[in-house]
């Protein structure tokens, strides 16, 4: 409580110090209420927060520029007061080819919606899945970044000294199923660092990437070590390819295809740690007519190793498919001279039949406001990652006044 | 004597010369309005401000910088949008690479996620961010696209004007188009646009002509939906012409990295 009371003092100094066209912000409030009642969950709401945002961009016309985005935070599932640094990074040119970003910034890789093939930055699940406005699903990363301009190419060279891990839904707010309910835990943090680089290049009319990713997977694997809980990172190795570029019609086709190294269980026989695995993503997107448009994927994600990761399956555990297939469909309909957004999003999965629907109205009610409201609808058997959630089902509103 | 066989020849030969330079059928009219409103000059960069009027009078309004060059001959161009206000949008840049003869490429660049999207271009009848003007309104129609009949001359607001009539070749979004051209610098000062049932529901007005660096530029310019009587009225400021904006601004890796040098 003290640091949030600190955080917002220092605000008020530097934006009473600053010029005021480089601090601005909103003040966003957002309630996800549970669907139906459950006896397990611990609260009858998903999510409830009431957020203050201060930006301060400070960009003048020459030398480096700062940016700062921060939230003040009154969370009403967890009773507390938070401050969260979203983004705070300094932009330096080195000379006209290359520029230097570091700091905290959120960085996003790849081409689908919604399916992450390439970026592995860290996600807040717990965020997206209780209807916070999109970007809270992306977190920012402790960062030094390199951008350079070659020739007809550019490349990207990211190094994360602190590792940062996806965030999942959690209680008190999401009620799940928790085998190892009761047991402390411990979240060990890997001591080394992430590198990523990236070269993104034009192939004819197709914007295409190639990466490569030395780092750890987004989310913990669980060993019951002695009567506690030890939670690692175990280390991944990737490298895939984006492409995205036209297709008939106008339309934009997609495609992303990764081979994630599981380095710490290469042969596939540790059951606490992910197998390796090649993943892969198609996407078009088209308008269907004014203002309407419709966007599809199909995602593949094959395990290798797969007898071994079931012949090493602890008892009693139900496990995932050989090839875990998603099938998405987003609609999109702006009406009202694009002041009103119609959405529904559906992930499906043919391999495990588990479904995920976030229908959702956005109404931008003037230049400085919005509200939100739609729900997300989770459906499946309890050992697949939608149907693990059905009990989270929620319908959600938001709004966010800017100053 | 001499003189007098001269002027025989000479004059009906000039007079003749004369009507024929001045002879011009619409498609030729609306290839050099075409030229005037969305080719001036090798390269543009201006201060856009928008302003969105519905029938209640309510207003938004859309501030941003407008970059423009003329990628190759035929008529490729690159338009580099960079959104000031409102504040949902700010620092939101968009890029269009035009192709007359087919569809647009467009890239979006979202700065809360940081990320670099295509988006889907099939249709460039949909209306530029929300306003009463469409993205064939902003980047130029194909002059071959109709079939242009010169009407009349007649004076509008004190200027002479060819009258165009544009039939399109195939389904548009307007079943007819009447267009007052200005006869001395081709810009279009008023257009109307017809339905399938002949009735008018758009109308485009340019407000305010001035020369800028010699080139006869639109500064202010409003079109009007007279069926919902919602109106859109933009106004050019610190236009500039043929500044040396570079062809790496129009590429997709200038997204993430606005030219601050040309944004005011």
């Amino acid at each position: 409580m003290k640091k949030s009371w600190l955080a917002l003092g220092c605000w008020l100094a530097l934006a009473t110090a600053t010029p005021s066209q480089e601090v601005s912000g909103f003040v966003q409030g957002v309630g996800a209420l549970r669907a139906a009642a459950s006896e397990q969950a611990a609260s009858p709401l998903v999510s409830g927060e009431l957020r203050l945002r201060l930006d301060l961009l400070h960009r003048p016309e020459e030398g480096p520029s700062l940016t700062i985005r921060n939230d003040l935070v009154y969370d009403a599932v967890d009773r507390v007061f938070r401050d969260e640094v979203r983004e705070a990074y300094v932009d330096l040119d080195l000379g006209s080819d290359a520029r230097l970003r570091a700091g905290r910034q959120i960085i996003t890789w790849g081409v689908g919606d919604l399916l992450f093939v390439n970026d592995l930055y860290p996600k807040d699940y717990q965020a997206f899945f209780s209807g916070k406005p999109l970007e809270y699903l992306k977190i920012g990363s402790d960062a030094v970044k390199l951008d350079l301009t070659l020739k007809d190419a550019t490349l990207e060279l990211v190094a994360i000294p602190l590792f940062q891990g996806d965030r999942l839904p959690a209680p008190p707010g999401f009620s799940l199923s928790d085998p190892f309910r009761g047991l402390p835990r411990t979240t060990v943090k890997p001591a080394q660092g992430v590198y990523a680089a990236r070269l993104s290049f034009s192939a004819g009319d197709y914007d295409t990437a190639i990466q490569a990713y030395h780092g750890f997977f987004l989310t913990p694997a669980a060993r019951v070590q002695g009567s506690q809980l030890i939670q690692t990172y175990p280390g991944l190795n990737s490298c895939g390819v984006s492409v995205q570029g036209p297709g008939p019609g106008g339309a934009v086709l997609s495609g992303e295809l990764a081979y994630y190294d599981s380095e710490a269980d290469r042969r596939g026989t540790d059951p606490v740690v992910e197998n390796s695995s090649l993943r892969m993503l198609l996407g078009l997107q088209k308008d269907l007519a004014e203002d309407f448009s419709l966007g599809v994927q199909v995602y593949a994600d094959k395990m290798l190793h797969y007898d071994r990761y079931r012949a090493t399956l602890p008892p009693g555990m139900p496990g995932r498919e050989d090839v875990r297939t998603l099938v998405t469909a987003r609609l999109t309909r702006l009406l009202e001279h694009q002041s009103i957004k119609l959405s529904l999003f559906a992930f499906y999965s043919p391999s495990g039949h588990d479904v995920m629907v976030t229908p959702e109205m956005q109404v931008q009610v003037s230049d400085d406001a919005q509200i939100c409201i739609g729900a997300n609808v989770f459906g499946g058997r309890p050992s697949t990652p939608f149907g693990a959630l059905e009990e989270n089902t929620n319908v959600y509103s938001w709004f966010r006044i800017h100053y | 004597m001499k003189n007098y066989l001269l002027a025989l020849v000479l004059v009906p030969l000039m007079a003749f010369v004369a009507l024929g330079a001045e002879k011009l059928d619409g498609q030729e009219i609306i290839n050099r309005a075409n030229l005037a409103f969305h080719y001036s000059g090798q390269d543009m960069v201006a201060r856009v401000e928008m302003r969105l009027v519905d029938g209640g009078g309510q207003t938004r309004e859309r501030s941003l910088s407008m970059l423009r060059k003329n990628l190759q001959k035929g008529g490729e161009q690159g338009y580099f949008i960079y959104f000031h206000k409102p504040a949902d949008v700010k620092e939101m840049t968009f890029l269009v690479h035009k192709f007359p003869d087919r569809d647009d490429s467009r890239w979006l660049f979202l700065p809360a996620i940081n990320m670099v999207r295509r988006i889907a271009a099939n249709d460039r009848h949909s209306s530029f961010v929300g306003s009463d003007f469409t993205y064939e309104d902003v980047s130029g129609r194909d002059p071959s696209a109709d079939v242009h009949r010169l009407l009349r001359e007649e004076s509008l607001g004190g200027r002479g004007c060819f009258v165009v009539e544009s039939t399109p070749r195939e389904d548009a979004d307007y079943a007819r188009k009447l267009s007052w051209i200005d006869r001395e610098n081709f810009l279009p000062l008023r257009e109307e646009y017809f339905d399938a049932q002949n009735a008018l529901y758009r109308v485009f007005t340019a407000d305010e002509v001035k020369s800028v660096q010699g080139l006869p530029s639109i500064l202010r310019q409003t079109m009007a939906n007279v069926k919902s009587a919602h109106r859109t009225t933009v106004v050019y400021s610190d236009l500039k012409y043929n500044v040396g904006l570079e062809d790496k601004i129009f590429s997709e890796g200038s997204l993430r990295r606005a030219p601050r040098k040309w944004l005011q």
